[in-house]
């Protein structure tokens, strides 16, 4: 009895799982949502894996990426150099200016050349959601962001009383000859679950639209996990995870390089303290280490195409811990969170000369890179009453970071910085506040946000960092100051019944915005490879920037089976001379017309971009014309006896039409016509 | 009612070492280096002669004298093994190519500061064997009242060589200047060559055969590092060599932005800014005809 009890207050009132109850754009949700005032919508939720079972939520293509799943947000961008490990931006904003952790632990990516972003390292299978926070709003383990945070949810089974479970899946995808296999396994009581399953991809080369072959877009990938959750005593869980993730043979069509294995072992323990009947309702601290290797490999390039052969293996290595309380008080419902990590980045390069009796050239791109980093986090949530609420949070962040390596790494350095010290130390920290007003159908939100990150590895202490879509030349500046922003956002939302508007805008502006310039004195004076390349740019603080992101979502239901979904969003970056900051998103609009009935879902949506008018060729950028493709897709559920059947189809770009977006690097082409079979059994 | 037990978890001890274990060895300091009673420790021997009353002793780092700068110490020991620091001595190397004999540029036998050791350096022309040359020097010493000499003595100047240990390195250049003087200009260092920030250094002597003076000040080496199997890049902030005349010798520095075969590329200046040797790398001019090799 006393189980059961504390299972409920689990379920129910653990702040964490609340703050993610969501609003859903991926997934209309089959019924309304509980209009329980006390539950707030914290953080947007993506929903990662379908549901099982014969569900009118699941979605039209369950085996996608990742990636494909977080860009169904209108918040989320995809920044991809191939087929493979697209680098998210969350607000126009990338790797730096975000957060991303996996279920509260930090992970860095190991590719000096950002083929690695850490979303990369996890498949579907291993995740059941993805809490976004927005812009100062994020995730409480977030750390240096501006832009926003990414936490992605571990799929657990939970302690639940489901027995045993299991789940089969197959894909395959005409475009690329990709097909996807996977399998996993799950027993699950009151005291003690354990899931553990199997995934793999593998592409050929994809083919543009019209029909021309992308070379080096390939990629196979191998991804196992075990979650394991023990019910000590009452209230008291533990809880621990595996992932090994192993992608090989992945080709960058936009880059020089490819990269032969990129390994994530990410391991984590954490142990939950519940609490009946008190103010404080959970207390999760966790442990964790993970361990990324990317070695990037050019060999399959025909030898013409290479200036000189180069080994670039990279390493990542992170523990850390964090420690959460969470707790309901009258109106307030609040979470302190202290987090720690440690990383070191590692990233090599050797470069073999024509004249094989010459010494090989080798130097460290990253000089073994330590971080320290250690914050406090508080959130409330006050309820005034029915219609009113505040959230307010601060995080503050103590960050020791610098060069350990002295002979390749500090000593290069001092070349461009005579006078740069070996560690720094740095405060950093942010503050929000979230007012929220609703009455009837309306909803507004007004926001206001403050806060500061740390400049990271690669633009302190980066060195020769070739960057193919400018092609110049990087180089850290360990004297970089904080980049800070304001953040100011409103929303307003109305929801007469079967239909939903929302409006939200969102401003940042910076100040010490960090970005690569061109160093002239650098050019003559010799960084310069003189490969081919413009010259060397120099991270540097200008002194300011803004970044304007509007969107405009329309979701309207009827005949019982229909919903319509529109989103539309707009976004302008500028400089301190009113230039355009790079990888900016034009216009861009997503129309999709769904059909769920209880068996059978389809969808058609028709999605694009207009002409990117606001680039910069100072970054690389030129224009990218407007385009619009048109997807297909359609899914059946039924059960044989106990297992139940998914069976999905669908086209993407139906009329297999030639184009790139705003983020493609070097204008590689997106994938043409594709036609995808899911097949899903849950048994 | 339950009392919440906030640290009785021991949670945090695994997490405080994994923290101290990744952090640790940033911290760590370089011991200090032990004060040694040895005047030659770390030194290989070259050579040694003895006779009735002491031995004298060559060594230096390798053990052996080799093409371009040469350091050698010398040490002198009694009948006892007693280290001597009262002693003088002198020694003139020269090469016998048959039809001629030449010297090479050098230094002094002095006295190290604090030790019964004495130092002198050699700037080798050319290597034993060369154009069919044998080199000797006469090495003689005088302790107090005592005195004595080692003639003819043989030594065995080695070829010096890049990693691969076949191809030749450029480390020393005899040439004729605009000013139609003879200078031979020799690399000193980096010996021991790091990527980033090195020290370099290198000696001019005029040369007058039987002599060659050291041009002591008066003219600077611009400096130009190139990479020439990366399509001849360069290194930032390099420093020409200008004189020391503290150390007695021109320093400047020299930056490798990563390891690998490297062209020091030099001009050598006079006073006023005339070019005397060397030329400055263009457009379809790669390297200087004064320049040394470094490759680590
Ligand atoms: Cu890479
Ligand atoms: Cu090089």
């Amino acid at each position: 009895m006393k189980n059961k009890q504390n299972a409920m207050i689990h379920k129910v009132s653990s702040l964490t799982r609340m703050l993610h109850l969501a609003f859903m754009l991926a997934v209309p949700p089959l019924y309304a949502q509980p209009q329980d005032t006390t539950k707030t919508v914290e953080l947007n939720e993506i929903i990662i894996s379908a549901k099982t079972g014969i569900h009118r939520d699941r979605q039209a293509k369950p085996n996608a990426s990742v990636e494909e799943y977080l860009q169904t947000d209108g918040k989320v961008g995809m920044v991809k150099r191939g087929a493979y490990a697209w680098e998210p931006s969350i607000n126009n904003m990338t790797t730096e200016r975000i957060s991303i952790t996996i279920d509260g632990m930090k992970i860095f990516h190991a590719c000096t050349d950002r083929m690695d972003p850490v979303t990369s390292y996890v498949e579907t299978v291993n995740l059941s959601k993805v809490s976004l926070g927005s812009g100062f709003e994020a995730n409480p383990n977030a750390t240096n962001n501006i832009g926003g945070s990414l936490d992605l949810h571990l799929n657990r089974s939970g302690f639940c009383g489901d027995g045993f479970s299991a789940n089969a899946n197959s894909g395959y995808e005409s475009n690329g000859n990709l097909w996807i296999y996977g399998a996993d396994i799950a027993y699950a009581n009151e005291r003690f679950y354990l899931n553990s399953g199997y995934f793999h991809r593998n592409s050929g080369n994809y083919r543009a639209g019209g029909g021309e072959t992308v070379r080096f877009s390939q990629f196979t990938k191998n991804n196992v996990f075990t979650n394991l959750g023990i019910v000590l005593k009452t209230g008291h869980e533990l809880e621990g995870s595996v992932i090994y993730d192993r992608a090989a043979d992945v080709g960058y069509p936009a880059l020089a390089m490819d990269v032969a294995t990129a390994d994530g072992l990410i391991t984590s323990l954490s142990y939950t303290r519940l609490f009946a009947g008190m103010a404080l309702t959970k207390w999760e601290t966790k442990v964790y280490y993970n361990n990324i290797v990317h070695i990037m490999d050019d060999t399959k390039r025909p030898p013409e195409e290479i200036v000189m052969h180069m080994d670039m293996p990279g390493e990542s290595r992170t523990a850390g811990f964090y420690s959460t309380l969470s707790g309901n008080a009258g109106r307030h419902r609040f979470s302190l969170n202290w987090d720690g990590y440690a990383n070191r980045s590692y990233a090599e390069m050797t470069m073999y000369p024509a004249d094989p009796n010459e010494k090989t050239m080798f130097m460290l791109t990253w000089g073994d890179i330590r971080t320290l980093n250690t914050g406090l986090f508080f959130v409330d949530e006050y309820q005034f009453n029915h219609n009113h609420s505040l959230r307010l949070s601060a995080k503050g962040s103590f960050q020791r970071d610098g060069v350990n390596d002295k002979k390749y790494g500090w000593n290069t350095l001092q070349m461009f910085y005579p006078e740069m010290k070996q560690y720094k130390n740095r405060f950093t920290g942010n503050a929000s506040a979230r007012y929220r007003f609703r009455k009837d159908s309306w909803e507004a939100n007004a926001n206001a946000g403050y806060g500061s990150r740390a400049p990271s590895g690669s633009e302190s202490y980066g060195y020769y960092l070739y960057n193919t879509f400018d092609a110049y030349y990087y180089l850290g500046n360990p004297n970089l100051k904080h980049e800070s922003a304001i953040e100011t956002g409103l929303s307003f939302a109305w929801k007469p019944g079967a239909l939903e508007l929302k409006a939200e805008a969102s401003h940042f502006y910076f100040t010490g915005y960090i970005i690569g310039k061109i160093d002239p004195s650098l050019k003559n004076n010799g960084l310069h490879m003189n490969f081919g390349e413009e010259g060397v740019k120099v991270y540097q603080n200008i002194p300011h920037a803004s970044l304007l992101n509007t969107s405009l979502l329309l979701k309207y239901r009827f005949l019982n089976f229909y919903t319509l979904n529109g989103k539309a969003t707009y976004a302008r970056g500028r400089d301190n001379e009113s230039a355009s900051l790079p990888l900016i998103a034009p216009f861009g609009y997503d129309v999709s017309l769904r059909f769920a009935g209880n068996r059978f879902v389809a969808e058609a949506g028709i999605a694009g971009a207009a002409r990117q008018t606001d680039f910069n060729p100072e970054y690389g950028e030129d224009e990218t014309k407007a385009y619009t493709v048109i997807n297909l897709s359609a899914g059946y559920s039924f059960r044989v006896k106990k297992t139940v059947v998914n069976l999905n189809a669908g086209v993407e770009n139906l009329f297999d039409t030639y184009y790139s977006t705003y983020a493609d690097w070097k204008n590689i082409p997106r994938r043409g016509r594709n036609v995808f079979v899911n097949l899903k059994f849950n048994y | 009612m339950k009392t919440i037990q906030l640290f009785d978890k021991g949670v945090y001890a695994p997490v405080i070492f994994l923290l101290l274990a990744l952090f640790i060895s940033c911290e760590k300091d370089s011991e200090p280096e032990k004060q040694s009673t040895d005047p030659v420790e770390g030194l290989k021997k070259i050579h040694e002669f003895a006779d009735d009353s002491h031995t004298v002793a060559a060594w230096n780092e390798t053990g052996e004298f080799r093409l371009g700068y040469t350091k050698v110490y010398f040490t002198v020991q009694d009948k006892d093994g007693k280290y001597i620091d009262s002693a003088e001595l002198n020694a003139f190397p020269e090469m016998d190519m048959g039809m001629m004999k030449h010297s090479t540029p050098r230094s002094e036998i002095t006295k190290v500061e604090g030790k019964p050791l004495y130092e002198a350096y050699y700037n080798f022309l050319m290597y034993s064997g060369q154009g069919n040359g044998v080199w000797y020097y006469d090495l003689s010493y005088t302790v107090g009242n005592a005195a004595g000499s080692f003639d003819d003595v043989v030594i065995d100047v080695k070829n010096a060589f890049r990693p691969d240990g076949t191809t030749p390195v450029t480390i020393i250049k005899t040439f004729v200047g605009t000013d139609e003087k003879r200078y031979v200009v020799t690399l000193v260092e980096p010996l021991h060559p790091k990527v980033g920030v090195n020290d370099i250094t290198a000696y001019i002597h005029e040369s007058k055969s039987p002599e060659y003076p050291a041009l002591e000040g008066s003219f600077t080496l611009k400096l130009d590092p190139r990479m020439p199997s990366m399509e001849n890049h360069s290194s930032p902030n390099n420093v020409d060599l200008t004189w020391n005349a503290a150390e007695k010798i021109y320093r400047g520095k020299v930056n490798f932005s990563m390891t690998g075969y490297w062209k020091l590329n030099l001009i050598l200046q006079d006073d006023s800014g005339n070019i005397i040797y060397g030329n400055a790398i263009t457009d379809g001019i790669e390297a200087s005809s004064l320049f040394f090799e470094v490759e680590f």
